[in-house]
Parts: structure tokens; sequence; C-alpha cells
């Protein structure tokens, strides 16, 4: 036979996946069978709610498809908001710019170039009325990413605005995420501790708690943000323990308050990340359910079966996104938004596929939504509750998830608790090692990303639109400030912030929310009053 | 030329000037030679344990307390090299943030090397160049574990022990004997139950040891808020005086010196037989194999090459 | 004679996503350079303090949320002011591509994009420290 004309042909004979773990290295069987497990399960809607905290699940009413958004100024997000509710979005969830997570206005010299990329600039109750113009805030729910204490800063102008539109606090619903450890990047030590000592932070997020369960019983008071402790590089089992653990500590230290946790339980949640490795993360999550319930139930001894429920909105995963052949991550983002929906969980925000190149826009924000809603109503996945439930493979896995994620959780109690393990550089180092091991990972081809470490096109030249702002949004937005605290008016805010910097000194353990509250009317800006307080316990802010 | 600019108090000559003496080669020799010329008015300070005991919050209080008297600081801070890689991760700078970038503050940092002359000679080097800028007080830090603890204490005219309860090292540093060097212990993290108890066994095992002069003390700190620095200052203070005068310093001093010159014989010879950096040379490699394959010993050896390069 | 290269690996401005940034200083380290970590929050001029002490041959800088023009065009000017013109500077994260050729255009050495292998990263800095030993 004459020699046939050379084409790239060798990966196609007898082509198998380098091997058959999951990520985070459970070895998947040929294949499961009765003998793996063999049991029943309680119905969803019962203790301990492996197949779902209610009854119905999605037949009684869909996820909430929540974005999270914002971008520019106030009024940039404002517009963005409207134009992801007309698209199909049923939730909101704002993304303050990282100046607004950390309490510093956009005129601080290190903040200045940061100001509106990442989220939306805002930092003064005007802005937050902007940002909100024409939303009925007691008929969307609305999340707010803010780590204390200025989560009750921004609480506070979110209340403000609520009274403005007169609807009263009972009738609020939506999350202020208010946990000092999670909310910005994962528990690394330096980007949580730079800006406010953290213990400070953590009681005031207790305060916060205590200040809202008896006036906004529809509000939820904290979320535990496992996400960002996953995209650190830790696998699912890390990802689990790290944040259960957390999430308890904070119900102790609540409990040691003297609240009673059926007063409060209800209103915690988790954000969560889905990975690619899809009957691992089903299993993740049940595990997660089944954990919370029996922890809630046994050790804390909540009565209201409410009390136990995992709550859990999600956010597909970045760290699975390329650069490269950038439309791929279409396929992925759909495949862990069906994986989101196979496991039960209650909110869901799919990544959009430019996420390795900029803030998504309007466009990939729909595509993002228009996935979600093509899982919805054309897939068949959301017509029964749990359909992966009693699958051999997901039952046995579950109860591996379960086994290991309970030894790590043992493992931090041992140590005193996530808040110690923290603290003592204990999660640091379990995140480097796993972030670097993730590293060798992926260069090894261990873990395969087509487009990038296997069957990648050198010559493949990415091209998509990148999202663009306005090129005088930061000098705009920064101007506004610098005036804003010009203004001549603002005798009251001289007053509130002294009593506020006073209490910090004097009796830092009595409750802080009441005199940040008191400055937030007297409409001081979230640097003043974060400034107050860190001038009140002489602490230093990089410059 | 850079010398100059040194006297000046300029950091940029400085930085260079330490960059010079690092790469040893024949200008950095000649540089540092004439270090040796110049007068060393700064108070030396080393600070060395374990790691996790606090010692960089330590330094930050430390230097802080100097700065606020208005005296100009002088950091070096070693970070362990990577014995495989020759590189090295120096973490330490990021834990001096809250008092990086004042005027009258210099930070160096450097890689404990892994080839001869190691921290010694460069610790030493740099020690000496910020002494020569103008510094009234140079802060040496290491991680301090065997060798390099005790090359600290005679490199720096008060060597500060740091320890901290619950990490068990502090029955390691009474095993390890550094209790021979430390002129002032401290207890940091004193908050935690164990720190009365450390801090009375540390004080117990010292009164059992012969010492004459200086009497160390123990003090106990946390470092996290402060407490405690004002006693160690006045330590610092005192023992400072104690060095001005005649006793224990000039013993001390020429102590060091001796072990100076042990070092430099030891360092020529090195140079001279080895290279620099004797990890690479073939001829190494093949006496290695023969001492791997049980043909020649390490002995042998090094009597081969004294008298093959000696003939030179 | 020794000639171990030192990198100063930083972020600068609010962001604090690392994980870029460790992971690349782990491999340089591995590879042999000193590295000195400057972690997160950094502003321009505590870089430049940085280098002059340190007397850094190059400085390093992740950036992630769209603030690489404004921090590299700053510290390239900073350096320039304080003669430290031969100091090589990279970037790296998500950068678009038609910023990484303004990057270069503005001085920066070398930039990497996500989705770099450890080897084009270490290449890419060894090649650019090489040329700096040449004089160029």
């Amino acid at each position: 036979m004459a020699d046939s004309p050379k084409i790239q042909f060798d990966h196609a004979e007898g082509e198998n996946i380098p091997h058959f773990k999951s990520l985070s290295g459970i070895e998947y069987k040929r294949i499961y069978t009765r003998e793996d497990w063999d049991k029943t399960l309680p119905d969803a809607g019962e203790y301990p709610f492996t197949r779902g905290i209610h009854k119905d699940m999605y037949r009684g009413r869909l996820w909430t498809r929540r974005q999270q958004s914002g971008f520019g100024s106030p009024e940039d997000s404002n517009e963005l908001l409207k134009f992801l509710l007309r698209v199909g979005q049923t939730g909101i969830n704002i993304d303050s710019d990282i100046a607004g997570k950390i309490g510093l206005d956009p005129d601080y010299p290190l903040a200045q170039a940061d100001v509106g990329l990442q989220g939306t600039s805002m930092c003064t109750y005007e802005d937050m009325a902007a940002l909100f113009k024409d939303i009925p805030l007691d008929r969307i729910s609305s999340t707010l990413i803010f780590p204390p204490p200025y989560s009750v800063v921004l609480m506070g102008q979110y209340m403000m605005m609520a009274k403005a539109q007169g609807i009263p606090y009972e009738n609020l619903i939506g999350t202020m995420m208010n946990c000092p450890f999670t909310q910005l990047v994962g528990p690394t030590f330096q980007a949580n501790t730079d800006f406010f000592p953290i213990d400070l932070a953590l009681k005031i997020g207790l305060d916060l708690i205590e200040y809202l369960v008896p006036i906004a019983p529809k509000w939820n008071v904290l979320n535990v943000n496992s996400r960002n402790i996953r995209e650190s590089g830790v696998d699912a089992v890390q990802e689990a323990a790290f944040s259960l653990a957390l999430g308890m500590d904070f119900i102790d230290r609540l409990c040691k308050r003297g609240m009673n946790v059926d007063t409060f339980a209800r209103r915690i949640g988790f954000f969560s990340a889905v990975h690619l490795d899809i009957f691992e993360e089903v299993a993740k999550f049940r595990a997660m359910r089944r954990i919370w319930a029996r922890q809630l139930k046994e050790r804390f001894g909540a009565k209201n079966e409410k009390s136990m429920w995992f709550r859990c909105a999600v956010q597909t995963s970045s760290i699975t996104l390329t650069a490269q052949e950038p439309l791929n991550n279409i396929v992925r983002a759909a495949v862990q938004t069906l994986t989101a929906i196979l496991s039960g969980v209650q909110s869901v925000h799919t990544t959009s596929y430019d996420e390795a190149y900029c803030l998504p826009s309007e466009e990939t924000h729909k595509l993002a939504i228009r996935t979600q809603q093509i899982i919805a109503y054309e897939t068949g996945a959301t017509k029964s509750v749990d359909p992966l439930g009693g699958s051999y493979l997901v039952e046995k896995m579950t109860d591996e998830m379960e086994e290991r994620i309970w030894e790590m959780m043992k493992e931090i109690d041992r140590r005193g608790g996530f808040v110690e393990c923290f603290k003592a550089g204990w999660v640091e180092n379990e995140l480097n090692q796993a972030r670097y091991k993730l590293a060798d990972q992926i260069e090894s081809a261990e873990l395969p990303i087509i487009g990038m470490n296997v069957f990648r096109d050198e010559e493949e030249v990415a091209e998509i639109e990148i999202f663009k702002q306005a090129p005088d949004m930061q000098a705009k937005r920064i101007e506004y400030v610098i005036n804003y605290k010009k203004n001549p008016d603002r005798g009251p805010v001289r007053k509130a912030l002294n009593d506020l910097a006073e209490r910090v000194k004097k009796h830092p353990d009595k409750d802080l929310v009441v005199p940040i509250l008191e400055a937030v009317e007297a409409k001081a800006t979230l640097q003043e009053i974060s400034d107050a307080m860190r001038e009140a316990v002489g602490f230093s802010i990089p410059q | 030329m850079l010398f100059t600019g040194l006297e000046r108090g300029d950091k940029g000559s400085a930085s260079r000037l330490m960059t010079l003496i690092e790469k040893e080669g024949p200008d950095g020799e000649t540089a540092l030679k004439r270090l040796y010329t110049l007068d060393s008015k700064a108070l030396v300070i080393g600070v060395t344990g374990w790691p996790g005991v606090g010692k960089s919050s330590l330094i930050s209080r430390i230097a802080k307390a100097f700065l606020g008297e208005g005296k100009r600081v002088g950091i070096v801070a070693v970070d362990p090299t990577s014995p495989f890689s020759g590189g090295g991760l120096l973490g330490d700078r990021i834990r001096l943030r809250d008092i990086e970038g004042r005027e009258n503050l210099f930070i160096r940092s450097m890689a404990s090397r892994g080839h001869h002359g190691g921290l010694s000679r460069s610790a030493r080097s740099f020690v000496k160049v910020m002494e020569a800028m103008k510094c009234d007080v140079v802060l040496l830090e290491t991680v301090g574990a065997g060798q390099d603890q005790i090359t600290v204490s005679l490199i720096a005219d008060t060597t500060i022990v740091v320890v901290a309860p619950g990490l068990g090292d502090y029955l390691q540093a009474i095993k390890s004997g550094i209790l021979e060097i430390g002129d002032i212990f401290v207890v940091n993290k004193a908050d935690r139950q164990d720190a009365d108890k450390s801090a009375q066994d540390l004080e117990s095992a010292m009164r059992m040891r012969e010492k004459k002069g200086w009497r160390p003390s123990v003090v106990k700190t946390i470092a996290a808020d402060g407490t405690g620095v004002e006693v160690l200052m006045k330590e610092i203070a005192g023992h400072a005086t104690y060095c001005a005068g005649e006793q224990g310093s000039r013993a001390r001093k020429i102590r060091a010196a001796k072990e100076e010159i042990r070092e430099a014989v030891k360092s020529r010879l090195f140079s001279r037989f080895i290279g620099t950096d004797g990890l690479v040379d073939d001829p190494m490699n093949e006496y290695a194999l023969e001492i791997c394959e049980r043909k020649m010993d390490p002995y042998a050896v090094a009597d081969m090459i004294l008298a093959d390069k000696g003939s030179n | 004679m020794s000639t171990k290269k030192r990198i100063i690996m930083a972020k600068m401005g609010l962001d604090a996503h690392d994980n870029g940034l460790r992971i690349v200083s782990k491999w340089c380290a591995d590879a042999g350079y000193e590295v000195i970590y400057a972690g997160v929050y950094n502003s321009a001029e505590r870089i430049l303090q940085m280098t002059i002490e340190e007397g850094a041959d190059a400085v390093g800088i992740s950036f992630l949320g769209g603030e690489h023009l404004h921090y590299s065009k700053k510290l390239l000017e900073l350096f320039k002011a304080n003669g430290l013109e031969s100091v090589k500077l990279f970037a790296g994260g998500i950068i678009p591509p038609a910023d990484v050729v303004a990057l270069k255009g503005l001085g920066v050495d070398a930039v990497f994009t996500p989705g770099s292998r450890r080897a084009e990263i270490l290449s890419g800095i060894a090649k650019c420290l090489e040329a700096q030993e040449s004089g160029s």
C-alpha cells in the first residue's frame, strides 16, 4: 500500500482518559451495583434532607437565577440590573468593587486605580439608593456581598432605602453575606486582616445578626462563602469541611451569646462552587445537607426543621475556565449548571465564558441566564425531585464524601474550630499546599483541561469582545466622593462618628450596630465610619 | 564611590554595596575589606527563634520603639534557602509591613545560602553596611537552628532568644543549648495558658547555669498588641549599657573576631581548592562516585585535592 | 561568582487574588531565584522602596481586575525617575490581548496570561534576566 498523506492521527487509537479518580482523589469503580449501596432514603423535605430540603424542590418553585453583577457607578449597575431582570434573572446579587468590601472610599490613594473595576463603586447612602432605583425590595430578593464591619454600614443604607420606599423591615427579603473570612478571596490571612482587626470584625458581624434577626425575620444574616475557599485550589472535601466548620463556629458563638438556635439558624446560608466532576459535586452537596442537618439537630439541639436546612446558592467555578478557546467555557458552565440542578441548590449564578478576560458583558450575562432557562424548561431535569437519588454511584459517593468531610471537620474541631485554625495559620497552610498540588496537576496534565494542557491549538487566537468601561468612570467617582465629604452641611456626621469612636474605644463588648447605624443615618460615608472605628483601636491600614 | 553615598545614608548605595558583596567577586571583597576599616557604632541585636513564635511581630515592635526615639534602624531578615534549588522564598519582609517604607528604616531580605561562607559572611557584611550607612540599631532576624543561632550570637551585641508556649520548643531550646547564647529571653504569646510555666522553666534552667557578668532575664510579651515591649526595651537598653562597659563586651568581640578569622581561612581554602560552588565540579562528581562504590574515603579525597591544588 | 537573581513578587492596589502570585513565586524559588514575596495591597511607592532596598533584578506583578496599565505605567515611571531602568518588569494575570501589546509598548519586559505553562513562564523570565546580564 502506498504511503498515505500524513495527518495528525495519533490520539484517535485507543484513546482513554488519564485516570479514574475524582478531583478529590476518590477512585471511581468500574461499575456500581446494589452491593455498593442498598439502603432506603427519607423523602426530600424530610430529615436529614439528603434528597433536598423541600418536598417539591423545582416542581414547586424553580431555583433563583441570581447573577452576581455590578460595575462602575451605581447608575451603571442599576441599568445592568434592569437588563438582567428583563432577560430573566429572578434574584439580585450585588457585587461592590473591592474598595466597598474593605471599607474604603474611592478617593483613598491605594483604592483609586481599582474603583468600579470588579464591582459597583458605592460608599454613600445616595449610591445605594441609585443602585436600587425602581427595584421593588419586597418582591425581589437581593444578596449584598459585604463582610463585617462594612456589612453593618451597607445594611444600614439598605434599610434607610427600604424605609424611604415605605417597606417595613419585616418584608425585606435577601441576604447580607456578613462573613469576615470568606467574602473577599477566601480565607487567606493578609487579605482578611490588613484593613480591620479580625476579632472586632467578627464581633460586629455577630452583633449585626443579633440586631437583624428580631426585626427582619425574612432576611438572611450570614452566608458562608465556600466558593472562594474552593477557588483557592482546595478539593471538594476541604471546601465542604472548611465551610461547614466555619458555619458551626458562627452558630456556636451566637449560642454562647444566649441566642436560641431556632431563631437564627434558618437565616444562615452557604455560597458554594460547582465544579466539573459531576458526581463528586452532587455527592458533595448531598453530604453537606446531611452533615449540616445532623449537626443542627444533635449538636445544637435545633427543634425546628427549617433550622436544619442546608440552604445553598452556587456559582459555577471560574478556576476551571480557560483563556484558551473561551467558547469552550460555555460548555463547561452549562455542565456545571446542570450539576447544580441535579444537586438541588437554591440559586445559581452561571459564570460567563469571558471570565478569563474581563467582567461579563450584557451579552455574556444573557447567555448565562439562557443556559439556566434552557436547563429549567427544556431538559426535564426539573420534572422530578432528586433524579439521581438511588443511583448506586451517587449514593455510595455521597456516603464516602460524608465520611471524608466529617473526618476533616473533626480535625478542625480538635484544633479549636475554624476561626482558631484561621488565626493560627493552619487554614493558610492547607490552602497553600492545595494550590501548589493543583498547579502541579495542571502542569502534568493529570488534570486535563481541553485547549490548555491537552489538545492545545497553539495557533488559535481568541477573538472575543472585551467588556470595557467608560474611561472617565473612576475620575467621576473620585470627584463625587471628594465633593460629598466637603459639603458643609455635615455637622451631624462629626458627632455621630465621635460617638461611634467613643463606643468602640470604651465599650467594644457592647452592641456596636446601633452607633454605626446612627452614623449611616447622619450620612457618613463608608470609609468615614470604618476609619472612626479603626482609629478608635489604633489600627492602621496599608497606604 | 558607593561609599560616599553610604556615608550620606543613601539607601540605593547601601543596597548596591550589599549586592556587590553577595556576588563574591573581587570588587565585592575589596568593598568588604574596606567596611572592616570603618567604625561600628551601631547596636546590633540578633533575634532568633523557631518559626511561629512571633519573631517578626516582635521585631516590628522593637523597630517601632527605636524609630519612635528618632533612631535609624536597619533590619536584616534571613529566610532559609532551599538546599535543593539554591533559590529561596523570602517571606520575612511581608511580616514587617506595618513599619515598612519609613524613611529611617532599611529592610533587607537574605537567603541563608547553602554554599560555603553562608549566613555568617553575608549577614555579617550586611550588618556592616547598615552600620556604615549610619543606622543606630541593626536587627538581625534568623530562624535560628543550630549553627545559624550561634553565628548570630557572635555577630550581634545583644542576642534575644524568642520562644512561645505550647509549641514545645522551649524544652528543645534547653536541650539544644541556646541558653548559652541568649542575653535576653522572650516568652511571646504570653496570653497563652502555659506562658507562665514556660517563663519559670526558663528562669530555673538559667539559674542552674554558670554565667559571669550579665545575668540574662526572661521577659513575657504579647507582640500582637505590644504588651511587655516596654520592659523588653528596658532590658535591651540595660544590656547595651553593660556592653558599653569593658567587661563582657570585649571578650565577646574577641571571640567573634576569632570566629571571623576561622571563617575567612575556611572560605579561602574552600574557594581555592573546590570553587565557590563546589556542587557542580566534575572531579567532585567522580570522587563522590568512588566514595559511594566504597573505593575511597572522603579523607583520602581531601588529601588528593589538597596535594593536587596545593602544588599550583 | 554567585549570580542568584532576586525577584520581587507582588500584587498592587486592592485586588487580593493571589493564587497565581503564590504559585509562580514558588516556581521561581524552586528554579533557583531568590524571591522576595511582597504579598498584596502594595502601592507603587512601596514597590519602589522595596526594589531599592532589596537590590532586586526584577519585579513581577500579578493583576486581575483591569488595573494593569495604570500600575505598570506608574512603576516604570518611578523606576526611571530613580535610576532603576535596568530592573526588569513582568506582568501576569487577567490581561486582554490588546493590553498585552500596550504593556510591552510601555516597557514591560514580559507578560504572562492565564494558561501560561510553568516552562513558558520560567524561560520567559530567564531570557529577560540573561539580557540584563549582557547589558540590554
